[in-house]
């Protein structure tokens, strides 16, 4: 494997190979949307380098619904995650949050994979794929794959525990058998091209008109998005409806605290999350009144 | 003065717009040249820093042809900021620095064969940083405990004023003091800084240079690297986007000495990082303003101190304190005021000029002072600016104002107040804004006021040259040393000259600035003196240029002068023959022995002020801290438009810059003076959808002293729609949030503090 070259396999097994390549060196990269590698590499003024382009590989393009399951290509885009009928009908904030990642030509690029794999802190897709228990599935040089929850998977910081041998492959979503109901929101500098100071994602299933089962999780304020479990238990159990507003804000502001104790930017985060409870509320009320 | 014009004010389209639009427009950047060269530039990392460089690694990588460091260059010190060569001021800056003063300071040059080549030679280049304590911010500076130039951290200190405050505050019934702030900003240029330098065949040094003023890039280049004026060539090439931030001369002269020391022609083009980090910025400021009023709302007295963040050079040190306090004469009639600037080095990006220059930063914290001492007497915000507003002064040459410096002119803040009040429908929304509010969402509204100049007559040399000819194929060539900042200059200056001699503006050709052939101008593109006074200088020179071409045509054709008239490019006597311009012009030669061509040197005639006003309805979210500006209308005293669409531009694009300073745009450094912003993924522009709908009213009275009564537009611009924003923004929560950016951290904060 050379400097300066670019491999583009384009079945799983020229995959395998170039991935055996790879196992041994430092400097070669994949390359999906290229919207963090661009930046990567103009920071670390690296030039010599050698890119394993992901796109031409079919089945890592795909979004397909298995039985109680959704399989994501990590190359699907964000601009497809928006528009996609199959997730805007099973994943609603995974819709919302691929539709809030950067701008509208960084979303034609920018894939599920990267933006998992690349493990920022402030990643948009994580807080809903970690409320789903999503599982990343990687595809090794050995043409083996493995099964890893993606909470686990992911360190955070750009780390994940991903070998010099594998790459994420898909993204695997349990929907459960149920009905059940998620959104996203995000706060940044501005409206919209923003890099999240706060995300949020929040799932959850509704039976008698109570709550049974919900997930919330917290992006941008710990190296991977943190559970909020105290928010989801003062839930479970409960009526949904607008009672249960500011017992939320009081709890999210809680886990701002548990979460970052020390930081500065945590007297407006524990504020501002205010903001994003209440849009996901909000939108959350939308998908039960069109039920 | 209301005239029929033919062209003056007309919305004539600008002749580059399909190549801009095409992408085929051709940056520095864009340009090659046979045997080219790339440099690129080693900036600090470190703040404050003895710096010695080992270059034999970078040396052996291929294609690296050199590596300059301090010790290559002429040790002549010079200030980039001089664009005259008879401003005094300390020079303190070199081609390149043994001593790094701040992060983003130039302190080699590679140059390859390649951009690859170079960038490589840049990574192997062994940088040891000797490091040096750091002063950021204006304590550490006035501790003096580290002094960054000559004796004191103190760059300058100027004090102005009128009458006598002490008196002017015993009459005051309330004073009302604030204390506000307001950021380093960074132009945010879509091109880098850029240049290209090579010797040409007849061993003259030619630099291209997006650039504002050519004879300053001349006179920098040449006495930096002690080369003579008339073998130093500038090119003004086409720019994208300035704001002031490529006013000063910071590549040139290092891309000039490597292409005359390697007799190659050598490109270099900047990064974003270096961009910010190493060029220039809008002062930081920290203000403190006492307002003396009677019940009545009468303001009698006023005491203004602002001190500047004036970065790790001198460069403009005393011109933004000067600039700065000028305009707080101007605005309102405040008969005893002072005003006192100082100017600090830190070891942060060095300031210079940024579109406004000065009033930005004034009107952004006085604007909210003259609003809480509306407050303190019940009045309403406008009218009380109304009341305390200057009026037109009397059209008399030489007239002055309270500080001795030329006179406002017809200055008609009032008309902007009243008739923006209108357009604005502010005394509606006044009654029914906060009627909108939910738990989460605050309206509010806000206005505020400023005041420009044009040029630097009063201050500084301000004159230029023009050389207009008729050409044998009935065109007309027009040499002035002027540079097209993207504002549309030319197309003003086409405007003017075709507006002056009836002749569409496409057959007028206005090359811009270049040392070798425009004939000589004084202070360049920049201090809003552009239009004034050399579109002043164009008309006078045309209207000479008629009167020559009637006086022709009557010894051609042997009849009276009264009778010619030139229309549409034709010259004709009532009963006589029309003949075109160009035809005149062949005439002329053959017949007469004379080009139809007029040089003419031309002093500008005052220094008029321009008054703006803006409107802002916002949104605040009140959980969040993002605000949404909803309606901005934006009313200048323009005078005379001379072409509506680039107007509507200026003001448009003013107000993105001056929103963007009251929400978002902010460079910021750490303790250390590391760089937090380096790029746009940190350092906030607003953006398209964040950007409301800016409505512009033009208020267009004519001023006397401008050519067709036009006067400058597009750096106050730049001014108001900030101050209006930040007002907008305290009408809606009840705080007096006087720091900027009114970042959602600062709303939040302000929220909380007001709660408890």
């Amino acid at each position: 494997m050379e400097n300066n070259q670019f491999y583009s396999p384009k079945t799983m097994k020229e995959l395998a190979l170039v991935l055996k390549e790879k196992k041994n060196k430092n400097d070669v990269f994949f390359v999906a949307g290229a919207t963090d590698l661009a930046v990567t590499m103009k920071k670390n003024r690296r030039t010599d380098f050698a890119s394993i382009d992901l796109t031409k590989i079919e089945e890592m393009k795909k979004i397909e619904k298995k039985d109680d399951y959704l399989e994501i290509g990590a190359c699907v885009t964000m601009t497809e995650l928006t528009q996609s009928s199959l997730i805007q009908s099973e994943i609603l904030a995974l819709s919302m949050a691929a539709s809030k990642v950067g701008s509208v030509q960084i979303r034609n690029r920018a894939t599920i994979g990267g933006n998992t794999a690349n493990a920022a802190q402030c990643a948009d897709t994580l807080p809903v794929l970690f409320s789903y228990n999503a599982e990343g599935l990687l595809f090794d040089s050995n043409g083996q794959t493995r099964l890893v929850k993606l909470e686990d998977l992911i360190v955070g910081f750009g780390h994940t525990y991903i070998n010099a041998d594998e790459v994420l492959y898909k993204i695997i979503v349990p929907l459960g058998k149920q009905k059940h109901y998620s959104a996203f929101s995000k706060i940044g500098s501005r409206k919209t091209v923003t890099i999240s100071k706060i995300n949020y994602a929040i799932r959850m299933n509704i039976e008698n008109e109570h709550i049974s089962d919900m997930s919330i999780y917290l992006g941008s304020i710990g190296p991977k998005p943190i559970r909020a479990s105290k928010m989801e238990s003062y839930c479970l159990g409960k009526r949904w409806g607008q009672d249960l507003l500011e017992p939320l804000f009081e709890l999210g502001a809680q886990q701002i605290e548990e979460a970052i104790p020390t930081r500065s930017s945590r007297h407006y985060k524990k504020v501002a999350v205010k903001g994003i409870i209440e849009d996901t509320f909000n939108a959350l009320n939308c998908q039960l009144e069109v039920k | 003065m209301k005239t029929e014009f033919q062209y003056i004010g007309k919305r004539v389209e600008r002749q580059d717009t399909a190549d801009k639009v095409r992408g085929k427009t051709k940056y520095v950047g864009d340009m090659t040249r046979a045997d080219m060269l790339y440099g690129k530039l080693l900036t600090s990392d470190k703040a404050h820093a003895k710096v010695t460089i080992d270059k034999t690694k970078a040396m052996m990588i291929k294609g690296v042809v050199a590596v300059f460091t301090n010790e290559d260059v002429p040790q002549t010190p010079y200030n980039s900021n001089q664009w005259f060569p008879g401003a005094a001021t300390a020079e303190d800056e070199y081609v390149l620095h043994k001593i790094a003063k701040h992060v983003g300071d130039r302190i080699a040059l590679v140059v390859g064969e390649t951009p690859e080549a170079a960038e490589k030679g840049l990574n192997e280049l062994v940088v040891f940083y000797d490091e040096l304590p750091v002063v950021i911010g204006f304590e550490e500076a006035k501790k003096n405990e580290t002094v960054i130039f000559g004796t004191s951290n103190l760059a300058f200190e100027k004090s102005l004023a009128c009458g006598e405050i002490s008196e002017g505050f015993d009459r005051a019934d309330i004073i009302i003091e604030d204390s506000g702030s307001t950021p380093k900003v960074h132009h945010s240029a879509i091109e880098n800084h850029s240049c290209l330098a090579e010797i040409d065949p007849f061993g003259n040094l030619v630099v291209w240079s997006p650039c504002q003023v050519v004879f300053q890039v001349q006179h920098i280049v040449a006495k930096a690297l002690g080369i003579p004026y008339d073998k130093t060539r500038v090119i003004k090439t086409t720019i994208g986007g300035s704001f002031g931030g490529k006013g000063i001369p910071i590549l040139e002269p290092v891309c000039a000495f490597a292409a005359i020391k390697l007799n190659r022609p050598v490109q270099i083009v900047m990064e974003r990082k270096d961009s910010v980090a190493g060029t220039r910025s809008r002062n930081a400021t920290i203000q403190k303003i006492r307002t003396g009023i009677t019940k009545e709302g009468r303001i009698v007295a006023r005491e203004i101190v602002s001190e500047f963040d004036g970065g790790a050079y001198l460069t403009n040190a005393a011109a933004v304190a000067m600039a700065f306090g000028k305009k707080a004469f101007r605005l309102y009639k405040i008969k005893d005021q002072k005003y006192t600037g100082r100017t600090y080095f830190t070891n942060t990006v060095p300031g210079g000029a940024c579109r406004g220059y000065g009033s930005p930063q004034l009107h952004a914290v006085s604007e909210i002072n003259i609003n809480n001492a509306a407050k303190a007497v019940g009045m309403d915000p406008v009218q009380f600016r109304i009341l305390n507003a200057v009026d037109p002064q009397e059209f008399i040459l030489g007239a002055k104002d309270d500080i001795g410096m030329p006179g406002i002119g017809n200055a008609r803040i009032k008309d902007c107040l009243i008739q923006g009040s209108e357009a604005f429908d502010w005394e509606n929304k006044k009654i029914t804004v906060s009627s909108k509010n939910t738990n989460r969402f605050a309206y509010g509204i806000g206005v505020a006021a400023g005041v420009h100049g044009n040029g630097y007559h009063g201050g500084f040399p301000d004159y230029t040259n023009v050389d207009i000819q008729v050409m044998p194929d009935n065109r007309i060539m027009v040499k002035m040393g002027i540079h097209d900042l993207g504002c549309g200059t030319v197309l003003t200056m086409q405007q003017i000259a075709a507006e002056a001699l009836s002749i569409n503006p496409k057959s007028i050709n206005v090359p811009q600035a270049d040392t070798f052939t425009s004939p000589y101008d004084s202070a360049g593109t920049q201090a809003s003196r552009v239009t004034f006074v050399n579109g002043g200088a164009l008309k006078e020179a045309a209207d000479l240029l008629k009167e020559k071409m009637i006086t022709s045509y009557a010894k051609l054709f042997n009849c009276s002068v009264d009778a010619i008239s030139m229309i549409d490019g034709t010259i004709g006597h009532e009963e006589g023959k029309k003949i075109s311009y160009g035809e005149l012009a062949i005439l002329s030669e053959a017949k007469l022995e004379t080009t139809l061509k007029i040089y003419l040197e031309y002093k500008s005639k005052g220094n008029p002020a321009v008054y703006a006003v803006s409107f802002a309805e916002v949104k605040v979210d009140k959980y969040t801290g993002l605000v949404e500006v909803i309606d901005l209308l934006a009313v200048q005293d323009a005078g005379q438009v001379i072409n509506m669409t680039l107007a509507e531009g200026q003001v448009e694009g003013g107000a993105h810059m001056s929103v963007g300073m009251a929400l978002s745009e902010e460079i910021k450094y750490d303790k250390q003076g590391n760089l937090k912003t380096e790029n746009f993924s940190k350092y906030h522009l607003i953006n398209a959808p964040s950007m409301p709908k800016v409505r512009t009213l033009f208020i267009q009275d004519g001023e006397p002293l401008g050519p067709y009564g036009a006067k400058s537009i597009g750096e106050l611009a730049a001014v108001t729609p900030g101050p209006a924003v930040m007002n907008a923004i305290n009408d809606a929560l009840g705080t007096n949030i006087s720091d900027y950016p009114a970042t959602p951290e600062r709303i939040i904060e302000a929220l909380s503090r007001m709660r408890s």
